[in-house]
């Protein structure tokens, strides 16, 4: 049983490698219709990637956004959902993660009494919305009669924990500046990353609805979510509340006690001079322990269970009493949430700013690092390993040599297609030989 | 062509073989000279404007002087501090960042590489706060200067009395261009009109000649007849709405009198080519001083093209009446003789704002 | 006022007139049963090929044919991953988009010595009205190829239920090969307005545009004469907020009015919009 299924791991395994490879032979015949010389490209792309200490963690660093996009378009395709729209949900993220990161420290301290937000005019109306949206919360809290709606209402109760914690924090704020300033010192990152999460999974949350109440392709609400997401943080980068002062269209910095550490902090002296350029920062960490706590609940949690049904077959699914859309909105908000904790790890440990249009790419990279790595939390972590080192062979091709590094986005391209095709080609091939 | 290309890439690749190419790690013929970079800024070459223009001073350099030079295209901001910091990582002599957009990169790596030198094109440092280890050279222009004398050919040339501005992203440096070009035209036609129009407020705002089109024919269709454009390659829409409607365009940065020959008045150049050459010129001297530098009309650094496209009876094909061109170049003159002597005094946005 | 109106009407026939050919090839995808993702990028390989010729020969109608011949070819080698070797369609999709954003800009560096955006000379011009004419003939051509021909009939039998078509005797292959080859012509036309009415090419002009017509695809319900409404409607916000609104929109709002349409529409707040019934699903010829 264990050798079977072994067996069928490297088999798997072969057929993606193979794929690669034989995305790299077609980009090498590329080259050379060209009239370069696909040898010297390959060496420089092949050193970016992996050439020495350096360019591993340049590589590396890559790939850290990659594992959490990737993750993202794997779990939620485990349970038969499509997530386009990690792109969309990486920026909610992102942009959360940078606003904590920047204001909270700064109003860590100060006296807020006389602030917006928490002025005479304002604290009422703010506490008065607080403990409504606690009462809707409670309220929806109470279960269906005669429905199977357990999951959901789980989903609620930790929603409504939620936000009587919110409520909390503000309506003690004003009061307990002792509290605050713990907040905005020592747990300003897990503030920014909670931050992230929920605003990935809120963004999320519409196509999450729409799909498990009126049955609407995500693969379309999401695409339109993502553009609505660049849209609307593009707006915000022009305003003054949350643009910094200058020509760049970014956010304020985020404090120094906001940012994650960078790894060479960690590494030998004798390394540092390798690891100083790169940002290559804990969130690489946190995406490797994030892969795992994927495969863990995917594989032994009655709910990762339930939703490996669900994508196996919904029908099935609901015959056994699972609740298919309370799945599928959850799968889709937790979906969210890893790829806004991707954009937390950008903003917090990589650019230190939301910077305008960081995004590009990760998200329908994430979908690739899914496919190549067959929905896997391991093969998704292998394949954002594979696709961050590319990139880094192209930076390296661009800025060393005068060929143009778009030669990898070609490659990327390649590989899907036919890591895509790849069962059907394999069967074709087969066939043929018999 | 391509053969150079496949040259320089080889010779790329000799500084990257070896164990990542960091200084003193080559030896042989090529692999001592002082080595340059040029981060060009989003948008990449192509764009007949401070790219293009930045390139050429690179490949200047690269021809004249003993120098290596490299060159990177960042697809999108995100990337430029990872590229500042390579090239810093890996020892260059000199490295040069093109645009504003680059200069909280530029400042924050600067920081972190007190022993690297750096440049930056149309930013300015506060030498203070952000280049406390003198290693940013910020190479400025002064562009209302140059923007005031097409401003004046502008209001010149106009027929209706009204001409436009297409400025690319919406931010203090190409109002600097609008305010100089309005003084302009009011200098020599105190009632004539200026329409405004800026393509967006993202760095895409350079790179869209769709829009830069779109602005131009609503221009155009509220009786402008004269429009300067300083956006990129968005401005590639200016000039092609120009032609299409047979209407005037005034280009920027570099000489873009020749995209439509006769629709094309003259261009504001900006001779940012000029500066990336002597900032690695004065590398290689040991000059380089990393402080602000000015390069102004007196500099011969900003200014109007010669007006030989329009002047040319076979390529412009008439489209202005010769006197009334004369009249232009005569006038142009004389302002910039009082520029350089002080009589007049063009506003800088920058500083009054 | 009237110049005013002659403006805004103009911006909205040129904002529109990509929308209006990329939607119809949408239409040719969709209505076959192959979601195609990939618009963004026909239209960029169309945007790329046209004005690659043209500034290379200077000859804008040999541009126009050769850039359709590989938009056709594209196509089809669409096809062959998501009919053949039966690619999910929304991955293929993704792959197209990279592949044409990579490809177009490597080949722009090859040809234009490392240039990522190029100008077309004087000659090699072509009028852009051509493009609003040839849309506001297809929208009409359209319609009756898809309502009142055997090929139409059959390409929508294919989308709808390919089982009963296939017993019927209908190759569900060659006609969803036959929809992605005119879906990859339509929306390499749509591309090809782009150099011609900026009269240069800029990496990755298309700008989204492909994703919008797929907006404008399903709010206008699957039907050429929809795609065109939902075209117009988008082009007219974009030229309200360019011409008299820029200084009380911010353009980011008007560039969303797109998605949230489309949201909406999904979400059935006005009137459902229902997508082919076999969208997406590949077709098993074994499966019972």
């Amino acid at each position: 049983m264990n050798g079977q299924r072994a067996a069928g791991v490297v088999a798997q395994v072969a057929l993606q490698v193979s794929a690669v490879a034989l995305a790299f032979v077609l980009g090498f015949v590329l080259v050379l219709i060209f009239g370069y010389d696909p040898f010297e490209v390959y060496s420089v792309l092949f050193n970016g990637a992996l050439g020495g200490l350096e360019n591993v963690a340049w590589s590396l660093q890559n790939t850290t956004p990659l594992i959490f996009t990737g993750l993202a378009v794997a779990l939620a395709f485990r349970a038969g959902l499509f997530n386009i729209g990690a792109e969309g949900q990486l920026v909610a993220g992102a942009f959360a993660a940078a606003v904590v990161g920047w204001a909270v420290p700064r109003l860590a301290g100060q006296d807020l009494s006389g602030s917006p937000f928490w002025n005479a005019t304002w604290y009422p109306v703010g506490a008065g919305v607080v403990l409504a949206t606690l009462l809707a919360l409670a309220w929806t809290a109470v279960p269906h009669r005669g429905r199977p709606a357990q999951r959901l209402a789980a989903v609620r109760r930790v929603a409504g924990v939620v936000a009587a914690l919110v409520a909390i924090l503000y309506l003690l704020i004003p009061r307990a500046s002792g509290l605050f300033l713990w907040v905005g010192d020592v747990a300003v990152v897990p503030l920014a990353l909670v931050a992230a999460a929920v605003a990935g999974a809120l963004w999320a949350l519409i196509p999450a609805l729409l799909r498990s109440r009126l049955g609407v392709s995500e693969v379309i609400t999401t695409i339109m979510f993502n553009f609505l997401a660049t849209l609307l943080a593009s707006y915000l980068l022009t305003t003054t509340a949350f643009k910094e002062p200058g020509a760049v269209p970014q956010t304020p910095a985020v404090a120094p006690r906001a940012q994650l550490a960078e790894l060479a902090r960690f590494a030998p002296q004798s390394c540092h001079r390798d690891l100083d350029a790169t940002q290559l920062n804990t969130g690489f960490v946190l995406a490797l322990v994030v892969a795992i706590l994927v495969a863990y609940f995917l594989w032994r949690t009655t709910l990762g269970f339930e939703l490996r049904a669900v994508g196996a077959n919904a029908e099935a699914a609901r015959a056994q009493g699972i609740s298919v859309g309370g799945c599928v909105v959850l799968t889709m908000l937790l979906s969210g949430a890893l790829a806004g904790l991707g954009g937390a790890e950008q903003v917090l440990g990589v650019h230190h700013h939301f910077v305008k249009d960081f995004w590009v790419g990760l998200g329908f990279t994430g979908i690739a690092v899914a496919l190549v790595g067959q929905n896997h939390p391991g093969g998704v972590v292998l394949a954002a390993i594979l696709f961050g080192a590319l990139q880094n062979g192209a930076v390296e091709i661009d800025m060393m040599t005068l060929f143009p590094r778009e030669l990898i986005l070609v490659l990327q391209a390649l590989i899907i297609f036919l890591v895509a095709s790849g069962p059907m080609l394999q069967e074709i091939l087969l066939r043929r030989r018999r | 062509m391509r053969s150079t290309v496949r040259l320089t890439a080889l010779l790329g690749l000799v500084a990257v073989l070896g164990c990542g190419g960091r200084p003193g790690d080559k030896g042989g013929d090529k692999g001592n000279l002082p080595r340059v970079a040029l981060v060009l800024s989003v948008g990449g070459l192509g764009d007949k404007s401070f790219n293009d223009s930045a390139h050429e001073g690179l490949m200047r350099a690269g021809r004249e002087l003993p120098v290596k030079v490299f060159e990177g295209q960042p697809t999108m901001m995100a990337e430029d501090e990872r590229y500042l910091r390579t090239y810093a990582g890996r020892g260059f002599d000199l490295i040069i960042a093109v645009g504003f957009l680059m200069k909280s990169a530029t400042v924050k790596v600067a920081r972190d590489y007190p022993g690297i030198r750096f440049a930056i094109i149309d930013a300015d440092v506060d030498p203070v706060k952000e280049n406390p280890n003198k290693n940013i050279a910020s190479l400025r222009f002064k562009e209302h200067e140059g923007s005031f004398l097409v401003g004046a050919a502008a209001a010149l040339a106009s027929k209706t009395g009204i001409v436009g501005f297409v400025g690319g992203m919406d931010i203090p440096l190409i109002h600097k261009f609008e305010l100089g070009y309005t003084e302009g035209a009011k200098h020599v036609d105190p009632a004539a009109s200026v329409l405004v129009q800026y393509a967006g407020s993202g760095p895409e705002a350079f790179s869209d000649p769709v829009k830069g089109k779109q602005l131009a024919e609503g221009m155009f269709s509220r009786g402008a007849d004269v429009i300067f454009h300083a956006s990129g390659s968005t401005g590639n829409g200016v000039i092609e709405a120009a032609r299409a409607q047979g209407k005037l365009a005034i280009g920027v940065d570099a000489n873009q009198d020749g995209d439509a020959p006769g629709f094309v008045l003259t261009s504001m150049i900006k001779r940012v080519d000029v500066a990336v050459f002597n900032a690695i010129k004065e590398t290689l001297d040991r000059r380089y001083r990393g402080e602000p530098h000015h390069y102004g009309l007196v500099e011969g650094a900003v200014s109007t093209t010669d007006f030989s496209c329009m002047k040319d009876p076979v390529k412009a094909k008439g489209r202005m009446d010769p006197e009334r061109l004369a009249r232009i170049l005569t006038t142009l003159d004389k302002i910039k003789q009082e520029i350089v002597a002080g009589k007049i005094k063009v506003s800088n946005y920058e500083e009054s704002h | 006022m009237n110049e005013t109106l002659w403006v805004v009407l103009a911006y909205t026939m040129v904002g529109a007139t990509p929308l209006v050919l990329a939607g119809l090839g949408g239409v040719f995808a969709e209505r076959s049963g192959v979601i195609n993702i990939g618009l963004e990028g026909f239209m960029l390989f169309g945007a790329f090929f046209s004005a690659l010729v043209a500034a290379k020969t200077g000859r804008p109608v040999l541009a126009l044919l050769v850039s359709t011949a590989l938009l056709a070819v594209v196509g089809l080698v669409f096809a062959l991953f998501t009919v053949t070797l039966k690619a999910n369609q929304v991955v293929s999709g993704v792959a197209l988009n990279m592949l044409a954003s990579g490809l177009t800009l490597f080949l722009s560096q090859v040809f234009f010595d490392r240039r990522r955006s190029f100008s077309l000379p004087d000659e090699a011009k072509l009028d852009f009205r051509f493009f609003v004419v040839l849309a506001l003939i297809l929208v009409p051509l359209c319609t009756v190829l898809l309502d009142k021909t055997r090929f139409g009939l059959r390409l929508r039998a294919v989308g709808e239920n390919p089982k009963a078509a296939d017993t019927a005797g209908v190759s569900v292959p060659t006609y969803r090969y036959l929809g992605l080859v005119i879906s990859g012509i339509l929306a390499g036309l749509a591309g090809s307005f782009l150099p011609f009415y900026c009269g240069s090419f800029a990496k990755n002009m298309t700008a989204g545009r492909g994703f919008i017509a797929l907006a404008a695809l399903i709010f206008g319900r699957w039907r050429p004469a929809g795609v065109l409404s939902a075209a117009l409607v988008f082009g007219l916000a974009d030229a309200l907020q360019t011409t008299l609104l820029s200084n009380l929109i911010p353009s980011q709002f008007a560039m969303m009015v797109p998605y949230v349409v489309t949201v909406v529409i999904l979400a059935g707040f006005i009137g459902r919009a229902v997508p082919p019934a076999s969208l997406g699903i590949p077709y098993e010829k074994e499966s019972r």
